[in-house]
Protein backbone atom coordinates (compact mmCIF):
# COMPACT_ATOMS: atom_id res chain seq x y z
CA UNK A 1 0.00 0.00 0.00
CA UNK A 2 1.14 3.52 -0.71
CA UNK A 3 -0.30 6.93 -1.32
CA UNK A 4 -0.37 6.42 -5.09
CA UNK A 5 -1.98 3.00 -5.22
CA UNK A 6 -5.33 4.79 -5.66
CA UNK A 7 -4.12 5.87 -9.12
CA UNK A 8 -4.10 2.25 -10.34
CA UNK A 9 -7.60 0.97 -11.02
CA UNK A 10 -9.25 -2.14 -12.35
CA UNK A 11 -11.95 -1.72 -14.99
CA UNK A 12 -15.55 -2.75 -14.39
CA UNK A 13 -18.55 -3.59 -16.55
CA UNK A 14 -20.83 -0.54 -16.89
CA UNK A 15 -23.77 -2.99 -17.16
CA UNK A 16 -27.16 -1.30 -16.79
CA UNK A 17 -25.91 2.07 -15.61
CA UNK A 18 -27.18 5.02 -17.59
CA UNK A 19 -25.03 6.63 -20.26
CA UNK A 20 -26.52 9.86 -21.57
CA UNK A 21 -27.38 9.84 -25.31
CA UNK A 22 -26.83 6.06 -25.46
CA UNK A 23 -29.17 3.07 -25.56
CA UNK A 24 -27.90 0.47 -23.12
CA UNK A 25 -29.65 -2.33 -25.01
CA UNK A 26 -27.88 -1.36 -28.23
CA UNK A 27 -24.53 -1.11 -26.45
CA UNK A 28 -25.03 -4.46 -24.77
CA UNK A 29 -26.05 -6.12 -28.03
CA UNK A 30 -22.58 -5.33 -29.35
CA UNK A 31 -20.77 -6.42 -26.20
CA UNK A 32 -19.80 -5.20 -22.73
CA UNK A 33 -18.95 -1.54 -22.14
CA UNK A 34 -16.12 -1.41 -19.62
CA UNK A 35 -15.30 1.68 -17.53
CA UNK A 36 -11.52 2.20 -17.40
CA UNK A 37 -11.28 5.70 -15.94
CA UNK A 38 -13.50 8.41 -14.53
CA UNK A 39 -13.44 10.76 -11.57
CA UNK A 40 -15.34 8.29 -9.41
CA UNK A 41 -12.67 5.64 -9.98
CA UNK A 42 -9.82 8.09 -9.41
CA UNK A 43 -10.47 11.33 -7.58
CA UNK A 44 -9.25 14.23 -9.68
CA UNK A 45 -9.15 12.30 -12.97
CA UNK A 46 -9.74 14.69 -15.85
CA UNK A 47 -10.05 12.00 -18.51
CA UNK A 48 -13.01 9.63 -18.98
CA UNK A 49 -12.22 6.32 -20.67
CA UNK A 50 -14.49 3.50 -21.74
CA UNK A 51 -13.49 0.38 -23.63
CA UNK A 52 -16.25 -1.26 -25.66
CA UNK A 53 -15.66 -4.90 -26.52
CA UNK A 54 -17.54 -5.33 -29.76
CA UNK A 55 -18.79 -8.20 -31.85
CA UNK A 56 -21.40 -7.54 -34.52
CA UNK A 57 -23.45 -10.69 -34.82
CA UNK A 58 -26.00 -9.64 -37.49
CA UNK A 59 -25.59 -8.04 -40.89
CA UNK A 60 -25.07 -4.60 -39.34
CA UNK A 61 -24.72 -3.27 -35.82
CA UNK A 62 -27.63 -1.47 -34.14
CA UNK A 63 -28.16 2.25 -33.78
CA UNK A 64 -27.38 2.94 -30.12
CA UNK A 65 -26.41 6.56 -29.74
CA UNK A 66 -28.19 9.82 -30.61
CA UNK A 67 -26.37 12.56 -32.45
CA UNK A 68 -24.95 14.72 -29.66
CA UNK A 69 -22.14 17.07 -28.67
CA UNK A 70 -19.73 17.55 -25.76
CA UNK A 71 -18.17 20.71 -24.37
CA UNK A 72 -14.71 19.11 -24.51
CA UNK A 73 -12.90 17.13 -27.16
CA UNK A 74 -13.25 13.38 -27.58
CA UNK A 75 -11.47 10.61 -29.44
CA UNK A 76 -12.66 7.22 -30.63
CA UNK A 77 -9.66 4.92 -30.93
CA UNK A 78 -9.95 1.60 -32.73
CA UNK A 79 -6.52 0.15 -31.98
CA UNK A 80 -6.60 -3.04 -34.02
CA UNK A 81 -7.90 -4.32 -37.33
CA UNK A 82 -11.28 -6.00 -37.62
CA UNK A 83 -14.00 -3.36 -37.28
CA UNK A 84 -15.88 -1.26 -39.81
CA UNK A 85 -17.80 1.73 -38.48
CA UNK A 86 -19.85 4.70 -39.58
CA UNK A 87 -19.33 8.06 -37.97
CA UNK A 88 -21.40 11.23 -38.32
CA UNK A 89 -19.47 14.49 -37.96
CA UNK A 90 -21.64 17.58 -38.31
CA UNK A 91 -23.87 16.83 -41.31
CA UNK A 92 -21.37 14.44 -42.88
CA UNK A 93 -21.36 10.65 -42.70
CA UNK A 94 -18.17 8.63 -43.14
CA UNK A 95 -17.41 4.94 -43.18
CA UNK A 96 -13.99 3.77 -42.03
CA UNK A 97 -12.14 0.62 -41.04
CA UNK A 98 -9.98 0.00 -38.02
CA UNK A 99 -7.28 0.68 -37.03
CA UNK A 100 -8.25 4.34 -36.94
CA UNK A 101 -8.82 7.35 -34.73
CA UNK A 102 -11.72 9.79 -34.88
CA UNK A 103 -11.07 13.12 -33.16
CA UNK A 104 -14.14 15.17 -32.24
CA UNK A 105 -13.52 18.83 -31.34
CA UNK A 106 -15.70 20.46 -28.66
CA UNK A 107 -19.17 21.33 -29.92
CA UNK A 108 -19.10 19.17 -33.07
CA UNK A 109 -22.23 17.03 -33.51
CA UNK A 110 -21.34 13.38 -33.82
CA UNK A 111 -22.59 9.85 -33.70
CA UNK A 112 -21.12 6.39 -34.10
CA UNK A 113 -22.42 3.11 -35.44
CA UNK A 114 -20.51 -0.15 -35.68
CA UNK A 115 -21.27 -1.76 -39.02
CA UNK A 116 -19.47 -5.07 -38.81
CA UNK A 117 -16.60 -6.99 -37.33
CA UNK A 118 -15.06 -7.69 -33.97
CA UNK A 119 -12.61 -5.82 -31.77
CA UNK A 120 -12.35 -3.01 -29.25
CA UNK A 121 -13.14 0.69 -29.27
CA UNK A 122 -11.49 3.02 -26.75
CA UNK A 123 -13.60 6.11 -26.11
CA UNK A 124 -11.71 9.01 -24.52
CA UNK A 125 -13.39 12.19 -23.30
CA UNK A 126 -11.25 15.08 -22.11
CA UNK A 127 -12.92 15.47 -18.72
CA UNK A 128 -13.53 13.30 -15.70
CA UNK A 129 -17.04 12.14 -16.52
CA UNK A 130 -19.14 11.29 -19.53
CA UNK A 131 -21.63 13.96 -20.48
CA UNK B 1 -14.38 14.61 -49.11
CA UNK B 2 -15.97 17.02 -46.70
CA UNK B 3 -15.17 19.52 -44.00
CA UNK B 4 -14.55 16.93 -41.33
CA UNK B 5 -12.82 14.02 -43.00
CA UNK B 6 -9.59 15.48 -41.58
CA UNK B 7 -10.77 14.24 -38.18
CA UNK B 8 -10.57 10.58 -39.21
CA UNK B 9 -6.97 9.40 -39.30
CA UNK B 10 -5.07 6.19 -39.78
CA UNK B 11 -2.35 5.29 -37.29
CA UNK B 12 1.26 4.91 -38.36
CA UNK B 13 4.33 3.21 -36.98
CA UNK B 14 6.44 5.69 -35.01
CA UNK B 15 9.35 3.53 -36.23
CA UNK B 16 12.73 5.16 -35.64
CA UNK B 17 11.38 8.55 -34.55
CA UNK B 18 12.64 9.71 -31.16
CA UNK B 19 10.46 9.97 -28.07
CA UNK B 20 12.04 11.99 -25.31
CA UNK B 21 13.14 9.94 -22.25
CA UNK B 22 12.36 6.69 -24.13
CA UNK B 23 14.87 4.26 -25.63
CA UNK B 24 13.18 3.69 -28.95
CA UNK B 25 15.32 0.75 -30.01
CA UNK B 26 14.53 -1.16 -26.83
CA UNK B 27 10.88 -0.10 -27.08
CA UNK B 28 10.65 -1.39 -30.64
CA UNK B 29 12.06 -4.69 -29.40
CA UNK B 30 8.82 -5.15 -27.47
CA UNK B 31 6.75 -4.37 -30.57
CA UNK B 32 5.72 -1.44 -32.76
CA UNK B 33 4.68 1.88 -31.23
CA UNK B 34 1.79 3.29 -33.26
CA UNK B 35 0.85 6.97 -33.33
CA UNK B 36 -2.94 7.28 -33.16
CA UNK B 37 -3.37 10.98 -32.47
CA UNK B 38 -1.22 14.08 -32.26
CA UNK B 39 -1.17 17.62 -33.62
CA UNK B 40 0.77 16.60 -36.69
CA UNK B 41 -2.07 14.24 -37.59
CA UNK B 42 -4.87 16.67 -36.62
CA UNK B 43 -3.91 20.28 -35.94
CA UNK B 44 -6.57 20.89 -33.27
CA UNK B 45 -5.93 17.68 -31.32
CA UNK B 46 -5.54 18.29 -27.59
CA UNK B 47 -4.94 14.63 -26.83
CA UNK B 48 -1.81 12.67 -27.69
CA UNK B 49 -2.42 8.95 -28.15
CA UNK B 50 0.00 6.10 -28.80
CA UNK B 51 -0.77 2.39 -28.94
CA UNK B 52 2.12 0.07 -28.16
CA UNK B 53 1.78 -3.49 -29.44
CA UNK B 54 3.70 -5.56 -26.93
CA UNK B 55 5.10 -9.06 -26.90
CA UNK B 56 7.68 -9.84 -24.23
CA UNK B 57 9.77 -12.66 -25.64
CA UNK B 58 12.25 -12.94 -22.76
CA UNK B 59 10.64 -11.94 -19.47
CA UNK B 60 11.11 -9.77 -17.61
CA UNK B 61 10.93 -7.08 -20.27
CA UNK B 62 13.65 -4.43 -20.51
CA UNK B 63 13.80 -0.92 -19.07
CA UNK B 64 13.06 1.58 -21.82
CA UNK B 65 11.85 4.81 -20.23
CA UNK B 66 13.45 7.07 -17.63
CA UNK B 67 11.50 8.38 -14.69
CA UNK B 68 9.92 11.63 -15.88
CA UNK B 69 6.88 13.86 -15.40
CA UNK B 70 4.46 15.89 -17.49
CA UNK B 71 2.75 19.16 -16.68
CA UNK B 72 -0.57 17.63 -17.75
CA UNK B 73 -2.28 14.38 -16.80
CA UNK B 74 -1.72 11.06 -18.53
CA UNK B 75 -3.31 7.62 -18.50
CA UNK B 76 -1.89 4.22 -19.34
CA UNK B 77 -4.69 1.91 -20.40
CA UNK B 78 -4.13 -1.83 -20.72
CA UNK B 79 -7.50 -2.79 -22.19
CA UNK B 80 -7.18 -6.57 -22.31
CA UNK B 81 -5.87 -9.36 -20.08
CA UNK B 82 -2.44 -10.81 -20.76
CA UNK B 83 0.17 -8.28 -19.60
CA UNK B 84 1.95 -7.83 -16.28
CA UNK B 85 3.60 -4.45 -15.86
CA UNK B 86 5.51 -2.51 -13.25
CA UNK B 87 4.73 1.16 -12.78
CA UNK B 88 6.69 3.64 -10.70
CA UNK B 89 4.66 6.50 -9.21
CA UNK B 90 6.71 8.92 -7.14
CA UNK B 91 8.89 6.65 -5.03
CA UNK B 92 6.46 3.73 -5.12
CA UNK B 93 6.72 0.70 -7.39
CA UNK B 94 3.60 -1.32 -8.14
CA UNK B 95 3.22 -4.53 -10.15
CA UNK B 96 -0.14 -4.89 -11.88
CA UNK B 97 -1.91 -7.39 -14.14
CA UNK B 98 -3.97 -6.12 -17.07
CA UNK B 99 -6.70 -5.12 -17.68
CA UNK B 100 -5.99 -1.94 -15.73
CA UNK B 101 -5.64 1.82 -15.92
CA UNK B 102 -2.96 4.00 -14.37
CA UNK B 103 -3.87 7.67 -14.01
CA UNK B 104 -0.89 9.99 -13.62
CA UNK B 105 -1.69 13.48 -12.30
CA UNK B 106 0.33 16.44 -13.58
CA UNK B 107 3.94 16.53 -12.35
CA UNK B 108 3.92 13.10 -10.70
CA UNK B 109 7.18 11.34 -11.58
CA UNK B 110 6.53 8.02 -13.26
CA UNK B 111 7.83 5.25 -15.46
CA UNK B 112 6.52 1.94 -16.75
CA UNK B 113 8.10 -1.40 -17.53
CA UNK B 114 6.43 -4.43 -19.08
CA UNK B 115 7.28 -7.55 -17.08
CA UNK B 116 5.67 -10.25 -19.20
CA UNK B 117 2.90 -11.13 -21.60
CA UNK B 118 1.49 -9.79 -24.81
CA UNK B 119 -1.20 -7.29 -25.74
CA UNK B 120 -1.58 -3.56 -26.17
CA UNK B 121 -0.98 -0.46 -24.08
CA UNK B 122 -2.79 2.77 -24.89
CA UNK B 123 -1.01 5.91 -23.65
CA UNK B 124 -3.09 9.07 -23.49
CA UNK B 125 -1.57 12.46 -22.66
CA UNK B 126 -4.03 15.27 -22.12
CA UNK B 127 -2.18 17.74 -24.23
CA UNK B 128 -1.24 18.60 -27.78
CA UNK B 129 2.22 17.26 -28.39
CA UNK B 130 3.93 14.69 -26.17
CA UNK B 131 7.15 16.68 -25.97
CA UNK B 132 5.32 19.91 -25.12
CA UNK B 133 3.70 18.19 -22.15
CA UNK B 134 6.98 17.36 -20.44
CA UNK B 135 7.57 19.19 -17.21
CA UNK B 136 10.84 21.05 -16.92
CA UNK B 137 13.64 19.13 -15.22
CA UNK B 138 11.39 16.10 -15.13
CA UNK B 139 14.01 13.43 -15.70
CA UNK B 140 16.04 11.86 -12.97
Amino acid sequence: MGQYEKLIVKPFDWEDRDLVFHSSSGLDELGPLIAFLNREMVEGADINIFVHRIEVKGDEGPDYVDVHTHDVSQAYVFPEEGLEFEVILGEETYTAKSPATVFIPPGLRHNLKILRGKGIEVCILRKGYYG
Amino acid sequence: MGTYDKYIVKPFDWAERPLIHHDREVMNGLGPLMAFLNTDMIAEADLNIFVHHIDVKNPPGPDYVEVHAHDVSQAYVFPLPGITFEVTLGDEVHVVDSPATVFIPPRLRHTVKIIEGSGIEVSIVRNEKYEESLAEDSAE
